[in-house]
């Protein structure tokens, strides 16, 4: 894109010229990089423990891209379409937090514990713990959602 | 390709990548203390005091861990559209730059994925999840020193009272502004602290609904990583039972009875057991002092041990440092809260001491094996 740093929308545009500070950061941050792998590499001698890890590295950031981000912003751009103007934003609000409280949940949901034979790990009843903290959140939302319409009719009148 | 939002925009990566950029910093620092206290040959160990120091590392490093899952996805979310710039860089700094996100966003998913599976005990992956994750820190911290080289001017920029924005998303479009936006995100990372953070700090423990564990959960009200039953000590016979006091630094090998640990002067010490994985646990220990021990063996005033368990395998030794071994709260405990040890808390003893990660907090504990 030709335009300006200052302008509105872009990609290209946002970019900064890259001067000493960065390639001392650079070099700092390679560096320790490299310190990172010369670990794993001592650490584990196994071929196909290395390879294992290198393939949730990458893995990792090739599930966010091609299916977290999609899914999340396909269920974005339906609540867009979906949700009235007016309701929107505590709505959104509400399936960002329920989306985090399920990823932290479904863990323990899903008992992963439970070959363990210790009952002291996970041992509350996720199910009901999990709709408690959604409760919460739906409260916060719905409190944020009245609050709104009450300030918007109170402008109107 | 189209990204409709308004809140896409240098501001709202700033404030995020500022944020993430301190709790990873925390979670970084407080996670290669806890590795290198863990490594038993290593050259670092905590000092003794002040008391209740790896309490607060090792609480601080998951909870800022956990803290940063909805930040760092917030943040991916806000700049997800970079991810398709074309063309791909202009300049071999750029390519530097780019080139760094590959370990630097693998590196912090895969931080925060092993890290919550982990204290699950769900660990679907092949290679040991200390070495992986201690190794995904620094390649992840390496990968966040580079993106600071390049972003630090646009960060400030963009943080700047009244700059001009510049927006990655596509166009305005209703729903969450940015201010809303990161109030909900900050409010998100706030709720998941609150509903965790009680598996370590106990004054919230009955809001810990989303964490693995609970302080008060357990046999005589705290909980157990290893069962007695996992290493075969279910029913340690107490009349056979002796602890050794020997090795090269003891003048005077011993094999103390129960009764005969029972019979000397008991000291009582609230101390924390804490875990790695997160959840913390401080109760009221009754035993013997280490430090008395090795005086009654006569060992050197600087001497160090090595702790050993009466099972076999992982986890079977810790060591013992001159400093913890001589603190005055270094315990061979037979008793927890007035009542002695649950076989599963270590029956018949077991060691407790400031600063200690609970590996090296040894249950069952058969030897002292004085250096």
């Amino acid at each position: 894109m030709r335009g300006e740093p200052s302008a509105t929308r872009g990609y290209g545009a946002a970019h900064e010229p890259h001067g000493r500070r960065f390639w001392i950061m650079a070099s700092i941050g390679f560096t320790t990089i490299g310190f990172g792998v010369r670990e794993y590499l001592l650490a584990t001698p196994d071929l196909d423990r290395r390879v294992n890890f290198v393939a949730f590295l990458v893995g990792a950031d090739l599930v966010h891209d091609l299916v977290v981000a999609p899914v999340v912003c396909g269920l974005g751009a339906l609540a867009a379409r979906l949700l009235p103007s007016r309701t929107r934003a505590p709505i959104e609000a509400g399936l960002i937090a329920s989306g985090v409280v399920l990823v932290l949940a479904v863990l323990p949901l899903r008992a992963t514990a439970a070959r363990t034979n210790n009952p002291t790990i996970q041992p509350l009843d996720y199910a009901s713990a999990t709709l408690t903290v959604l409760s919460v959140v739906w409260l916060i939302s719905a409190a944020w959602l009245i609050i709104g319409l009450l300030r918007r009719s109170r402008e109107l009148a | 390709m189209r990204f409709p939002s308004s809140v896409r925009d240098e501001r709202t990566a700033a404030v995020l990548g500022s944020a993430l950029g301190i709790t990873f910093t925390v979670c970084f620092v407080t996670g290669v203390v806890s590795h290198l206290v863990q490594d038993s040959a290593g050259w670092f160990h905590l000092p003794a005091r002040p008391a209740g120091l790896y309490h607060w590392t090792q609480g601080l490093h998951i909870a800022t861990g956990l803290a940063s899952i909805p930040l760092l996805l917030a943040k991916l979310w806000a700049v997800i559209p970079k991810l398709f710039e074309w063309p791909p860089f202009s300049s071999v700094a750029h390519f530097v730059e780019r080139l760094a996100l590959v370990p630097l966003v693998g590196g912090a998913l895969l931080l925060l994925f092993t890290g919550l599976a982990n204290i699950n005990i769900w660990r679907p992956w092949g290679f040991s999840f200390r070495s992986g994750h201690y190794a995904a820190a620094w390649i992840a911290i390496g990968g966040l020193i580079v993106h600071v080289g390049a972003k630090w001017s646009t960060t400030r920029r963009a943080m700047r009272r009244g700059a001009r924005i510049v927006s990655v998303g596509d166009a305005p479009s209703g729903g969450l502004d940015r201010r809303s936006f990161l109030f909900t995100i900050f409010g998100v990372s706030g709720l998941v602290t609150l509903f965790t953070a009680g598996q370590t700090y106990a004054p919230l423990r009955k809001l810990a609904l989303l964490a693995p564990r609970r302080p008060d959960v357990g046999p005589q009200g705290f909980p157990v990583n290893r069962l007695a039953s996992s290493v075969g000590l279910e029913h340690v016979d107490v009349a056979a039972y002796r602890l050794l006091i020997d090795g090269p630094g003891v003048a005077r090998p011993l094999a103390l009875h129960y009764a005969d640990l029972r019979a000397m002067p008991q000291h009582s010490a609230r101390i924390p057991i804490t875990c790695v994985e997160g959840w913390s646990t401080t109760q009221t220990w009754t035993g013997v002092r280490v430090r008395d021990l090795l005086a009654l063996a006569g060992a050197r005033p600087e001497a160090s041990a090595t702790v050993h368990a009466l099972h076999r395998g992982r986890l079977r030794s810790a060591p013992l440092s001159a400093d913890h071994a001589h603190d005055r709260d270094a315990l061979l405990a037979l008793d927890v809260n007035g009542e002695p040890l649950h076989a599963d808390h270590g029956f018949p003893l077991r060691l407790v001491g400031h600063n200690r990660p609970g590996v090296h907090q040894t249950k069952w504990v058969g030897r002292l094996e004085v250096h």
